[in-house]
């Protein structure tokens, strides 16, 4: 079906969705939820939704639990600890390890989304400043997003990752400069080359020295320049909160926010999201506001969103092992979303991840397949600290194949199996007695499918 | 007439074949007079209740059955099934399966496996008739009658044999003849060794050469093995692996001599030693010094003769590995070593190495001015001095020699380590890395030189102290003793060390220790305590355990670990033997 978002009325698309006898709250919408805002959630939670309504499900999501200060500190200790190997891989590890056992769901998705947006990459940059930026990140994740661009501009992983470790006001870096406005605040085509030279000049004498932020005020630059056609000397960073001053700052990252958590495509119109624009700029750029007027829309919960997003190699593989309440090797499973594009601490490039179609491809989808397989049939990966058929059989209560494909399109996949493809599955496994072999084989050819790519 | 004549004909030979089988059946043979003397390999237990008390009753089995994961896993559904099976077992032959056990596997228990036909057999004789037969027939009828297992119920057939009830499955062959429950997986070889029990040839493995060779050699211990190495060279399947690690400098180093030898020796034996707190295991070999021929002589020495010195001790020792190895003898002899890929690269690190040694010959000047008595120690580190701690702690590690020609070598030697140090640092600042400082300390009995990364006056992340710090690369000269180690406190206590008291291990007249080795598994235990956190974080994103877990599972690997005391090697010839042991020593576990 093609969606045209055009027709939309952003009054109603951001109206908070209440649910009715038409358009009622169940498993799939809240499933649906915790897909987007939480990488997935598991069976009790989704019985425990249908109990609540999505506005408190939310609140929960954006609110740090009781045990998250304990966890996190012990998340904080084990990077520590594997920061010593020296080692950047283990980072990769460590961040699956996070992502599979975080109390806080939403902030870890925030934290990746920002570090796609803000992309640097381990391949470049030393493993403790990759790490101590992706704490930044982590801290940021729901707050403020001027905040979040000041310290990004003086963060060391992002000013080593654009070469910019020195700025002499001789021979400005422009680098830096371009990517605030092209990626990180306007968006392509909403600022001038003499822009991007006038902007570079506010940030020399900005350095990394011993992997830490200095400002040489020697080689400062104090002159006027004029941005966007305001002359000022623009001290500190001042030319920050000018660029997000700009009209189109704040409808380039709702954009980006509405790619996040409803659809990949079409682009959404700016009439769209206006309102959440101006929220965005009423709240002094706090995004938790914004994700949660999202995540409780009645556009979040419609035909527009529902199963309108390609997974991401990090929501196939982290959203199904916390939908089975699974825990793996991190490590095998790091090097796998590397393989799979998405390289945790390596993104490809400034521009972060493309996502949407481009994680999928004839050579990636079985790839995506393989990884699942390979996966759940690990010694150690463990589904409740079961193997998957004891899972399936004492903690779902499922003992048949036909159970069990209903319950991944239930609760895994975002749209329906086809009905032909359903036939198929029953008659392939029905007749099969192990359940050792049905659960995995049924679970890795349903990843295949092109149903289990949408969430 | 005719016809009385010949019924007392017949009657005498039934008596006299009665009285024969009575006579054959009157002492049991032993296994290896069972099997042909074309067996390949041949393993026994000689006492197996002996094993059977020592397995069950070492105090280590108690520490094992109280370990948590141990006792989670005999709450898992196979392990109950396994013992639902053991208690019908006990339960139809009215015994307690130890009991049983002893009984069965009684007087001896044999494996072996004959390259004519391709069959593997398992000869156990028992304590007595009844008991092997009673306990064939309680499997059988249970395998029969377990519910899912109706198809083995015709799968399982019986046939006879010599007047001998033979059981069937597939291509098992199971048999209960006298005291001798015989197990195969091949049909012929089956009945090969009931007309052996009947008819007793002459010509057996018992009275093989190589076996009784071989049985001279382990003496009386009560788990043994033989080998017809010549048969398995001329065989073909292991030609590789008899040629020797021709890929491989590190095992050639390690093991060349004994390559060497199993390269011509007849047989290999093996033996078990099980004492209350060590278990010994022993390899032997016929061995001829000519055998291994000059391209290895580097390994063994000038006619066989080369000795390791004895071990020394410094404090907190973990590994310390002495042994004969004329490296300059291997590094010229390459040629006949290794392939062509491993030459190449010799002689492209022996360029290289030319090089930083002021265009010296490696080998000759440099490699030929050491003796080949070497010795490697690894210690754990008290990281006392002034540098970081880092957050992972490796251990110590230093390489001993002696220099023929001190005067000459040592300035040698102490120019290209300030060389390589200085290398070091031109190619650590290109990347970003720490720098190394210089020292030096001199006095009448000591040269030590002695480089150290410097401390990050910068960094303020006392949890992450990079590992780098681990290491302070440096030389010393004491008299005739050359030393390099990783840390300048190993090498200052190398250069002094002495062997450890209590570690005298002499030899008999005529032997030579070629290697020995000691690992003090305290030690060990001690370095991976050090690194406790970092093992649990491994364990945390590899096992994809929660911290508790992790926590718990190297509790329990330190613990396990903490039950063993030392290991050592050992590696000697004799004129005519070559003998390699391992022994392992348990902790005193009485507490």
């Amino acid at each position: 079906m093609n969606i045209r978002l055009d027709s939309i009325d952003a009054d109603w698309a951001w109206h908070a969705y209440k649910p009715n006898s038409e358009h009622p709250w169940n498993k799939r919408l809240a499933a649906h939820l915790f897909r987007r805002a939480a990488f997935g959630g598991n069976y009790e939670l989704y019985d425990q939704a249908l109990s609540s309504s999505p506005e408190v499900i939310v609140r929960q999501l954006m609110d740090q639990p009781a045990q998250a200060a304990e966890q996190l500190n012990q998340q904080r200790q084990l990077a520590q600890t594997l920061l010593a190997t020296g080692n950047a891989k283990q980072l990769s590890a460590w961040w699956v390890h996070a992502m599979l056992s975080t109390p806080r769901p939403l902030v870890e998705r925030m934290t990746l989304f920002w570090h796609g947006h803000f992309a640097t990459s381990a391949e470049k940059v030393g493993e403790t400043v990759m790490y101590r930026q992706n704490e930044l990140l982590r801290q940021s994740a729901l707050g403020s997003f001027r905040q979040l661009v000041h310290d990004i501009a003086r963060d060391p992983a992002m000013l080593v990752y654009l070469d910019s470790t020195t700025n002499r006001k001789s021979h400005p870096n422009e680098n830096f400069a371009r990517e605030l406005m092209e990626l990180f605040c306007l968006g392509e085509g909403n600022y001038s080359e003499r822009d991007v030279q006038e902007l570079a000049r506010c940030f020399t004498g900005w350095e990394i020295r011993q992997d830490k932020f200095r400002f040489n005020r020697f080689q400062h630059d104090g002159g006027t320049k004029t941005i966007f056609g305001r002359a000022s000397q623009f001290p500190d960073s001042e030319a920050i909160d000018w660029i997000l001053e700009q009209p189109q700052s704040a409808v380039f990252v709702v954009n980006k926010l509405f790619r996040l958590f409803v659809a990949d495509e079409p682009s959404p119109p700016h009439k769209l999201l206006q309102p959440l624009a101006d929220e965005l700029r009423t709240n002094d750029w706090k995004i938790g506001p914004i994700i949660q007027r999202i995540l409780t829309s009645q556009l979040f919960y419609s035909v527009f969103a529902v199963g309108k997003k390609v997974r991401s190699p990090v929501d196939l593989a982290v959203g199904l092992m916390r939908s089975l309440d699974g825990s793996t090797n991190s490590q095998q499973l790091g090097q796998e979303l590397h393989q799979l594009g998405q390289g945790l601490f390596y993104p490809p490039n400034v521009k972060g991840w493309d996502g949407g179609r481009a994680w999928i491809n004839s050579s990636t989808i079985l790839s995506r397949a393989n990884c699942i397989g390979r996966m759940v049939r690990d010694d150690k990966t463990r589904f409740a600290g079961l193997k998957l058929a004891e899972y399936i059989e004492t903690k779902l209560k499922l003992s048949s194949p036909n159970q069990w494909i209903e319950y991944l399109e239930e609760m895994w996949l975002a749209n329906p199996l086809r009905p032909a493809v359903r036939e198929r599955l029953n008659a392939n496994f029905s007749r099969n007695t192990d359940t050792d072999q049905w659960s995995t084989e049924l679970l890795q050819t349903i990843s295949a499918l092109p149903e289990a790519q949408l969430g | 007439m005719v016809f009385r004549r010949t019924r007392i004909w017949i009657a005498c030979l039934i008596v006299i074949a009665l009285s024969s089988q009575i006579v054959v059946r009157g002492v049991e043979p032993r296994a290896a007079e069972l099997l042909p003397s074309s067996t390949l390999a041949y393993f026994e237990i000689r006492n197996p209740q002996r094993l059977i008390d020592f397995v069950l009753d070492h105090p280590i089995r108690n520490k094992i059955e109280a370990l948590e994961q141990v006792k989670r896993a005999k709450e898992e559904r196979k392990y109950l099934e396994f013992k639902a099976v053991v208690a019908m077992v006990e339960a139809k032959l009215g015994q307690p399966w130890r009991k049983l056990l002893s009984q069965v596997a009684g007087q001896s228990l044999a494996l072996a496996f004959d390259p004519t036909n391709r069959g593997s057999a398992l000869i156990v004789h028992t304590a007595d008739e009844s008991t092997a037969t009673n306990l064939v027939e309680a499997v059988v009828g249970l395998a029969q009658s377990a519910p899912g297992n109706a198809r083995n119920k015709n799968r399982i057939q019986t046939a006879e044999y010599r007047g001998t009830k033979v059981y069937s499955l597939d291509k098992i062959r199971l048999a209960v003849v006298g005291q001798m429950l015989i197990v195969t997986n091949n049909g012929e070889q089956g009945k090969q060794l009931l007309d052996a029990y009947f008819d007793r040839p002459q010509k057996t493995l018992a009275t093989d050469a190589n076996y009784l060779r071989a049985e001279s050699l382990v003496d009386d211990a009560i788990i043994w093995s033989y080998a017809n190495v010549a048969t398995l060279r001329q065989a073909g399947g292991l030609a590789k692996f008899f040629k020797g690690p021709k890929d491989n400098p590190v095992i050639e180093l390690l093991l060349g001599g004994v390559f060497g030898t199993l390269q011509n020796t007849p047989l290999v034996a093996l033996s078990m030693q099980l004492e209350n707190q060590s278990i010994g295991l022993t390899a032997t070999a016929p061995y001829d010094a000519a055998w291994t021929g000059e391209s290895r002589e580097y390994f063994l020495g000038t006619d066989g003769k080369g000795s390791a010195g004895q071990l020394l001790t410094v404090n907190q020792r973990m590994l310390a590995l002495s042994a004969y190895r004329d490296i300059a003898g291997m590094w010229l002899r390459s040629d006949d070593l290794f392939n062509q890929k491993i030459n190449d690269d010799l002689a492209k690190a022996d360029s290289n190495l030319s090089t930083f040694f002021g265009g010296k010959d490696f080998a000759e000047d440099i490699l030929a001015a050491m003796r080949p008595e070497l010795q490697l120690i690894v210690a754990r580190q008290s990281f006392v001095d002034a540098r970081p701690v880092p957050t992972i702690k490796l251990p110590a590690f230093g390489l001993v020699a002696d220099l023929k020609d001190p005067i000459k070598m040592q300035p040698e030697l102490r120019r290209t380590f300030q060389s390589v140090i200085g290398f070091l640092n031109i190619v650590g600042a290109m990347n970003g890395q720490p720098q190394l400082e210089l020292d030096m300390e001199k006095s009448d009995q000591l040269q030590l030189i002695t480089s150290r990364y410097l401390p990050d006056s910068q960094s303020t992340d006392t949890a992450n102290v990079r590992i780098h710090h681990n290491f302070s690369p440096s030389i010393a000269f004491a008299k005739e003793r050359f030393v390099i180690a990783s840390t300048q406190e190993l090498a200052r206590e190398l250069a002094f060390a002495k062997m450890a008291a209590g570690e005298s291990a002499s030899s008999p007249a005529g032997t030579s220790v070629n290697t020995r080795a000691l690992i003090d598994i305290k030690a060990g235990r001690e370095i991976l305590a050090d690194n406790r956190s970092q093992l649990i974080a491994q364990n945390m994103i590899k096992e994809g355990q929660t911290q508790v877990e992790a926590e718990a599972a190297i509790s329990t690997l330190l613990e396990l670990v903490g039950w063993l005391r030392t290991a050592t090697l050992r590696l000697e010839t004799s004129q005519d033997v070559m003998k390699l042991a391992v022994t392992v020593e348990t902790s005193s576990l009485g507490d």
